[in-house]
């Protein structure tokens, strides 16, 4: 006989909280995309407005899964699952924060002299934004070998990060005076591959939600 | 060195292999294999009517008062078969149960305690007054009754009744505690206070609690067994149980799927 129908009404809509707010992060990230392209200043002014949005949603889901294990003491997976997304939200958190900042950027690169982005970017953020979709179904599939390919993909946003700096460095010596304009290249190439990094923190506990697994 | 003096160094209290019980035509327990170990809290959870209880009874054998069982396997007290080379008062001295409702004598605080002692001959009285004293501390209940020994223990609320039970238990110094939903009948305070004594008791005794409360398992036992249906379906260490069942169905009873 199932029972307690109304904690696994309140698991579902737990669930359906985070994907809710995966969908707003992969959409950020589609929009931070393409501001940074385009140099697009309504798009990141719309980006670092809906920033609050998205702040809302993480602490939100943390005062459920806070009342949760009040209220319902959880364990086994259910547990598992709990404890994870308080840690997996803020990871998403911190994605959507980096593409408020890298907008904030663009608004300040859209004031000065049109500088060409190191071209590594637009692969870096193609792989960076298929790490934060796998690590997102590998939530919902419980899916171990994604998300452990997610964790593997963030060596070539790595080596891209470093591919990049290279760049960026010669482009300064050979046009010093727009120093300003790749100083903000430095930063976005940075929240980009922090942006890999999250996703990966994120991934790392599907193992443990799966499994029960927990690796030190 | 033989195989008993082997297994007397061991760690294990009791080994049970193969059980199985009925109750005339009903089997109630099937085929259990388990080892408890000393020194350790082992609980046993599980749906009402799962056979938890009716285990833990065959550990001291109160089955034996009951018509039409029939019990086959082995069930070892330190390597000695309980039911084919001990006498069960002899076991039941070793192995003795607190049940779920508190059942203190009718009689004063005191003579509930020295009341085993008693029968099985002690006499003087500094002695019975060492013995009512030192089970009475170790029950943590002895500053709430030193003052109102001789005074009926049915005054007392029913946590310090249970605590007496557990007192009058430990005046024989068994070596083995069977406690049968010992706090089900209490507040929670008396609950804490008795899941608290459990903890400091099995440095020197080794339990068997049968509880339908998981959050009791998960906070003092060692290791857990859950049962279902007559069948031991999982034993594990409890952490391991209550954080990763290796079985869908103690998953699905432990987090309250069915019940």
């Amino acid at each position: 006989m199932s029972t307690r129908i109304q904690y696994m009404k309140e698991l579902e809509k737990l669930n359906h909280d985070v994907l809710e707010m995966s969908t707003e992060i992969t959409e950020a990230i589609e929009v931070m995309s393409l501001a940074l392209e385009s140099c697009d200043t309504k798009l990141s002014m719309q980006l670092i407005e809906g920033d609050d949005v998205i702040d809302h949603m993480e602490r939100s889901i943390e005062k459920y899964c806070i009342d949760l294990v009040v209220k319902e003491a959880p364990i086994a997976s259910d547990w598992r699952r709990i404890a994870s997304i308080m840690r997996i939200v803020s990871d998403l958190e911190r994605i959507a924060d980096h593409c408020s900042d890298i907008a904030g950027y663009v608004l300040k690169l859209s004031k000065g002299k049109p500088v060409i982005p190191p071209f590594q970017f637009g692969e870096m953020i193609q792989i960076m934004k298929s790490m934060v979709t796998d690590t997102i179904t590998s939530f919902i599939t419980l899916d171990i070998p994604m998300a452990l390919d997610v964790v593997e993909r963030d060596e070539f946003v790595d080596q891209l990060f470093t591919a990049a700096m290279d760049e960026i460095c010669d482009k300064v010596k050979e046009s010093p005076l727009d120093i300003d304009q790749y100083a903000s290249y430095i930063l976005i190439n940075k929240y980009i591959e922090r942006m890999a990094d999250h996703a990966v923190n994120v991934a790392k506990w599907i193992p443990y939600i799966a499994s029960g697994e927990y690796k030190i | 060195m033989t195989d008993i003096h082997a297994k007397e160094q061991t760690n294990i209290k009791f080994t049970v292999e193969s059980l199985n019980l009925f109750y005339g035509d009903f089997q109630a327990l099937n085929d259990i294999n388990l080892t408890i170990e000393k020194n350790e809290i082992t609980a046993l959870i599980g749906p009402s009517g799962c056979g938890k209880s009716t285990f833990l009874k065959t550990l001291n054998r109160m089955n034996d008062l009951e018509p039409n069982v029939t019990i086959n396997g082995n069930i070892y007290l330190d390597s000695v078969d309980v039911n084919k080379d001990m006498d069960a008062i002899e076991l039941r001295k070793r192995v003795s149960m607190v049940f779920q409702q508190p059942n203190p004598f009718p009689k004063s605080v005191y003579d509930n305690v020295a009341y085993g002692p008693r029968i099985n001959g002690i006499r003087k009285k500094t002695q019975l007054d060492e013995i009512v004293e030192r089970s009475l501390k170790q029950a943590a209940i002895w500053d709430e009754v030193k003052d109102r020994l001789h005074k009926s223990a049915l005054g007392l609320s029913g946590g310090q009744q249970q605590r007496l039970c557990i007192a009058r238990t430990l005046a024989l110094e068994p070596e083995v505690i069977l406690m049968d939903e010992p706090t089900s009948a209490l507040d929670p305070i008396s609950t804490m206070k008795i899941e608290d004594l459990a903890s400091e008791l099995k440095k020197n005794y080794t339990i068997v609690i049968v509880t339908h409360n998981m959050q009791q398992a998960s906070r003092i036992s060692d290791k857990t067994a859950f049962f279902l249906l007559g069948n031991l379906v999982e034993f594990d260490t409890t952490i391991t149980l209550f954080s990763q069942p290796s079985d869908k169905r103690t998953e699905e009873y432990i987090t309250g799927r069915f019940g």
